[in-house]
């Protein structure tokens, strides 16, 4: 099994994913619609 | 973190043996999975109370990814965490995940799917494997063939659709390798991923119990195509890994080569081949991970409408079929392109068996024929983009029909004063205004025939794809660019793509519309669509050298 100080680490990776009020278009909306790149998540953001 | 784990059992447990495991070795390879099962590496994706981490989407992807670029390793075990394991976590019952979900979790039994047979392929549901109910009720007698199934070799549980009696659909079952009447054939001899076993199974009036029916009768083919759904999405995140891997060998040898008494880094034609590896790969990866989040944000909005966490997941994921489709179609066919390039960089030595490209150009080219081939796949941008919106999930027609009709005076709307972004945002808008214009018009003229106007629909799909991918690219170049005050490189790498990708959309949808079109039309339509896929002039050579430059100094994919 992953080290216990892994499990708490990609917990916290979890929890920092987390994006409020974020716009959420269904699939295939994008070509209707616009998207804030606020609302995008980066892979970034990992680490950010 | 779980990514590092991955790349640490890669370096120490995967790539040290990666020559043997591709003798093949199959003992070997069935070794090495239970090892990552051990170190906890198949749980990621699985719920606690299975054994599992109950990772988000986002983190599994990333898992993914990392190892991705495990060459025929990574097939074995994205085959046994994903098709062989998730149809009975998510559509189990509780007996049949705490019987088998739970040893799958940890390695101690290893997964397969079958459900391609010698007649049905991308036909998935013309499968002739048959289920009769045995007279008691007790047992389903199976009977059938299926081929081209992963980790057929060793996988001690199978997920094995059949069409019970009569039906004209299919159901799916859990078969254990050792039933009397299961036989493994020797494995396939392919030309790659070796050291993944891939053979056909037969069912000889196999006794199935009724209680290893997976969900109800007649639910298979909604299994099998939901389970698709989330394996080409993997596969979007793996090939990404095997990408990165395939630049870092790239970089490596041109910095070390020299030709002329100089490094080939320094040349000009190199760097342009760098910079495109990179290019792609950033631009997949900024689809890859928007995405998962959007799944992530659906399976919580799934789980508060009251699905239990397997269904919600699943049904998360097939919520994003287009852009499933598009991640698996654009990221196999970037990893082609990547792993060709490198092993033209590698000259003669991109040739030789002692090079890591050379196995990566063999292993790289499955990736766009299985999960769904990438023609099946094309087909499905277009098809469920157009049905979502025809079922009224979104208002598609409305805002193609105003646009078609008001093809005369449309215009770039091009401001004088529009920043970067605001220009990126335009182009953007743009290439999706001609990709509706291309929607209103093929629709109406083929009508119901479209789906049989397959080259049309890849046209249309092309555009999606491109639209799509180029503007998950400027949306996190934006982000970058708001988290870290600068994004020099970054926007090099926007400029260069969006430059390519109008290119793309403008011939895709002048292809499309010259289908159809009368002369006094086309002339009409070919005009909008060169107006709305006009973009600024960009300096790609100098471009693509910053991009090289960064790449050849860091002397790895550090973007």
């Amino acid at each position: 099994m992953f080290p216990e100080r892994n499990i708490v680490k990609s917990e916290i990776i979890n929890e920092s994913i987390k994006m409020e009020n974020k716009k959420v278009l269904k699939s295939g909306e994008f070509l209707v619609d616009t998207v804030a790149a606020k609302d995008v998540f980066i892979p970034e953001e990992f680490n950010d | 973190m779980i990514a590092q784990t991955c790349q640490d059992f890669l370096d120490t447990e995967v790539y040290p043996i990666m020559d043997k495991i591709d003798a093949p070795d199959i003992q070997l390879m069935k070794a090495t999975l239970k090892k990552s099962g051990e170190l906890g590496l198949m749980g990621i994706a699985l719920p606690e109370e299975y054994g599992g981490f109950g990772q988000s989407f986002v983190t599994q992807m990333l898992a993914a990814e990392t190892i991705g670029a495990g060459y025929s390793f990574s097939v074995a075990f994205m085959a046994h965490c994903g098709i062989g394991t998730l149809p009975i976590a998510y559509y189990g019952n509780d007996a049949q995940r705490e019987k088998y979900v739970t040893k799958l979790a940890t390695g101690e039994i290893l997964g397969a799917y079958c459900l391609t047979e010698p007649g049905a392929g991308s036909d998935a549901n013309a499968g002739k494997t048959n289920a009769r109910l045995s007279e008691d009720g007790t047992h389903y007698i199976l009977n059938g063939q299926k081929m081209w199934i992963t980790n057929a070799g060793f996988a001690d549980v199978q997920t094995v659709f059949a069409k019970i009696g009569n039906d004209r659909i299919l159901s799916a079952f859990l078969v254990e390798k050792d039933m009397p009447g299961v036989v493994v054939a020797p494995d396939e001899k392919k030309m790659g991923i070796k050291g993944s076993s891939t053979a056909q199974i037969f069912y000889n009036d196999v006794k199935v119990p009724v209680e290893n029916l997976i969900g109800t009768p007649g639910e298979g083919f909604r299994i099998a195509l939901s389970i698709l759904h989330m394996g080409r999405i993997k596969l979007g995140a793996n090939v990404l890994g095997a990408s990165k891997k395939a630049i870092n060998d790239s970089v490596k040898y041109a910095n070390e080569r020299k030709q002329f008494c100089v490094l080939i880094s320094t040349f000009g034609a190199i760097k342009h081949k760098l910079a495109q590896q990179a290019i792609k790969t950033f631009a997949a990866e900024s689809a890859v991970y928007r995405v998962s989040k959007d799944i992530d944000d659906q399976i919580e909005k799934n789980k508060e409408a009251g699905l239990d966490k397997g269904r919600a997941t699943i049904e998360g994921i097939a919520h994003y079929a287009v852009e499933a489709a598009i991640l698996k179609v654009y990221g196999s066919e970037a990893l082609d392109f990547v792993i060709d390039e490198a092993v033209q960089i590698h000259g003669g030595m991109g040739y030789s068996a002692e090079m890591d490209v050379e196995r990566g150009y063999r292993d790289s080219r499955i990736n766009r024929i299985f999960e769904g081939t990438n023609e099946i796949n094309r087909l499905l941008i277009a098809d469920t983009a157009i049905k979502r919106a025809q079922k009224g999930e979104f208002d598609l027609f409305g805002p193609a029909a105003e646009l078609y009709n008001s093809i005369d005076s449309i215009s770039s709307d091009k401001t004088t004063d529009e920043d970067y972004y605001t220009e990126k945002r335009r182009y953007m808008a743009n290439f999706k205004k001609v990709v509706l214009i291309a929607i209103h018009g093929v629709t109406t003229y083929f009508d119901k025939k479209l789906v049989k106007e397959q080259e049309v629909m890849n046209n249309i799909s092309e555009m999606i794809m491109e639209t799509y991918i180029a503007e998950s690219l400027a949306l996190r170049v934006e982000k970058l660019e708001g988290i870290r005050g600068q994004a020099g490189i970054y926007r090099d790498m926007l400029d260069v793509y969006v430059y390519d990708a109008a290119d793309m959309v403008r011939k895709s949808a002048m292809d499309a519309v010259n289908s159809f079109a009368s002369p006094e039309e086309s002339e009409k339509l070919n005009a909008a669509i060169e107006k709305l896929t006009k973009v600024a002039g960009v300096n790609v050579k100098e471009a693509r050298r910053r991009i090289a430059d960064k790449l050849i100094e860091d002397n790895a994919y550090k973007f």
